[in-house]
């Protein structure tokens, strides 16, 4: 069995740290985790190389303020690996966000949100995102003990998208697994398409939550952004209604082609769509539920 | 925003959202004539893996020759590969070393084994992934052979023929706009131009769903113990492809599309000339064991 008899921490001085523009002290990896021990030295990259390490997702993690990785191998001397990443993200806000983005799998009880499967147990802290997998099938409860370990090593906390206030509850229709928080186009449109061009003006300084809602209205997306300005805000709705709606004129409401109802709203610096209800009056209901929790952003 | 695509043009046609081509559907020339098209092999052997996943050499070696047959409509493998390459070909291997599904060694050897049966010395030949640009031999090549796993890709929709030759640039970042759309123009680069004899997709064990840092989940390989061979790079990477978009639905119960969608195989074709992206314009010829071949 696994305990966590790490090795004496070599100094847990990770500030409490705040967030943006905040320094960091760094986490030390755990040299040794039950009867798995770290091979050799720990990598490290920043984003000028971590194409080097990933294949593919480098994108992705830098869509969301990527900072920098290690990595570690651990081995019990011979058999399978289990492979650690840690990622610093620019806030806790990225490090959720690059979470949630695939997250697919069942909660696995480590860190502020995480999942396991696939041999792939992905969690957030702080403004860290973690990635530890092994290398054969099996090794699922040695992943999670590493897993467990890194995290008591992260003494930051962080908050999760500020944002998430203004979400129903489950009771009111969320389906919490399908929320997904974005700063980029590129990053909403893969889960769900709204334009290929950037017709509500995102960037690394917009912030956004994707989510799904069911109930009498059906099954509906809900895209809530927030802008850094009131002005940006605004010329965000002008540029979707002009790209999306043209048609609607001043109502903020439309019938798409497949019969649904898509409807748009906003409050100072916040955008809120919903897509795919039912009826106008359902949109109308959704569009009610969500400015009714605006106060709480 | 003239050129804005929405949701709503999706809805309107009825089309899948988000999906800008139609490699998730159509139909494909099975067997019969591809006008001006291109020639597909599928070729499988059920015996090339074990329980265990290991690869039986002989058995993929037997598929590599029954796919190079079929390929040109020759009955003698050696005088198949003769057709390929030359003994004066100084010929690179275009691999792929990434650590989760790589080009098979044994499928390199394989190849490596023709070469040397053509008279091919061994000082002119090379296998390589991203050392390509540095290698003495790929430098100075007279002919690749593309030989790379089958799988889903972040950033391009899938990892395929097309863009296994990405290491050929030296800015490799410089292609990820817009889901990696640009790669066909990679095989105009003077190191690559006209130069590539064969496309090896390699299906022993594809993979047809991704996720996390590596994009690599051990839930969405299976064994399909098939290899896919085409002369056009972008005619393997359709089927393949389809394939991959077929054994999505299969699996999830739906047609779960891609994160990006692989529409870099349409923009090779039809910007960059480099081959047929257009299923109903390929002819895929089907070679040995074809239960649960999808396509």
């Amino acid at each position: 069995m696994l305990g966590s008899s790490l090795l004496p921490a070599l100094g847990l001085l990770q500030a409490r740290a705040g967030e943006k523009g905040q320094s960091v002290a760094p986490v030390v990896l755990p040299a040794q985790v039950g009867q798995w021990n770290m091979e050799g030295q720990e990598e490290s990259y920043g984003s000028d190389t971590l194409f080097d390490y990933m294949d593919g997702a480098a994108e992705l993690y830098l869509a969301y303020n990527f900072r920098s990785m290690k990595v570690a191998r651990y081995s019990k001397g011979e058999g399978p690996r289990i492979v650690l990443e840690l990622y610093q993200m620019g806030s806790s806000e990225d490090a959720f966000g690059i979470f949630s983005f695939e997250r697919e799998d069942q909660e696995a009880g480590v860190g502020q949100g995480s999942e396991m499967g696939g041999g792939i147990l992905r969690f957030w802290k702080g403004r860290y995102f973690a990635s530890i997998y092994g290398e054969a099938d099996g090794l699922e409860p040695a992943i999670v003990e590493v897993g467990k370990a890194l995290a008591s090593r992260i003494q930051e906390v962080g908050k999760p998208p500020e944002l998430m206030a203004v979400l129903p509850d489950a009771s009111q229709g969320l389906e919490p697994a399908s929320v997904r928080f974005f700063r980029n186009h590129v990053c909403l449109n893969q889960r769900f398409f709204i334009a290929n061009k950037n017709i509500l003006q995102l960037g690394p300084d917009t912030g956004g939550l994707l989510a799904k809602l069911s109930g009498p209205w059906g099954k509906v997306h809900l895209v809530v952004v927030r802008y850094p300005s009131q002005e940006r805000a605004a010329a965000a709705e002008a540029s979707f209604r002009s790209a999306y709606m043209p048609e609607a004129g001043q109502q903020s409401k439309v019938r798409t082609e497949d019969g649904r109802w898509t409807g748009t709203s906003r409050r100072g610096d916040i955008w809120i769509g919903v897509f795919g209800a039912k009826s106008q009056e359902e949109l109308g209901r959704v569009l009610e539920m969500v400015l009714g929790r605006l106060g709480k952003a | 925003m003239s050129s804005v695509v929405t949701r709503r043009d999706f809805l309107r046609t009825g089309g899948q959202v988000g999906l800008g081509l139609a490699l998730g559907g159509g139909g494909m020339a099975l067997g019969g004539p591809a006008q001006a098209g291109a020639r597909v092999v599928l070729v499988r052997d059920k015996e090339v893996l074990d329980p265990e996943g290991r690869i039986h050499k002989r058995v993929l070696a037997s598929m590599l020759d029954e796919g190079v047959k079929a390929l040109l409509d020759l009955q003698d493998a050696s005088e198949a590969w003769a057709r390929l390459i030359q003994p004066r070909d100084v010929v690179g291997i275009k691999s792929n070393v990434w650590h989760y599904l790589p080009t098979p060694r044994e499928l390199e050897e394989a190849i490596l084994a023709r070469l040397r049966d053509l008279g091919v010395s061994q000082g002119r030949t090379s296998v390589d992934d991203r050392g390509v640009r540095s290698n003495p031999v790929f430098q100075k090549a007279t002919a690749l052979l593309n030989v790379r796993p089958l799988r889903t890709h972040f950033w391009a929709g899938i990892g395929g023929c097309i863009k296994n030759y990405i290491m050929f640039v030296p800015n490799p970042s410089a292609y990820h706009p817009d889901g990696c759309a640009d790669l066909g123009a990679i095989w105009g680069e003077p190191m690559v131009r006209g130069k590539t004899r064969l496309n090896v997709l390699c299906a022993l064990t594809p993979q047809f769903w991704g996720r996390g840092p590596h994009f690599f989940d051990r839930r969405y390989v299976w064994p399909y113990c098939g290899l896919i061979l085409s002369q056009d790079p972008v005619a393997a990477d359709a089927v393949g492809a389809r394939l991959l978009a077929l054994k999505r639905t299969q699996f999830f119960g739906e047609d779960r599309p891609l994160d990006v969608t692989p529409h870099h195989i349409e923009v090779a074709d039809r910007t960059h000339g480099l081959g047929v992206s257009e299923l109903s314009r390929i002819k895929l010829l089907r070679v040995g064991w074809m239960e649960g071949s999808l396509i």
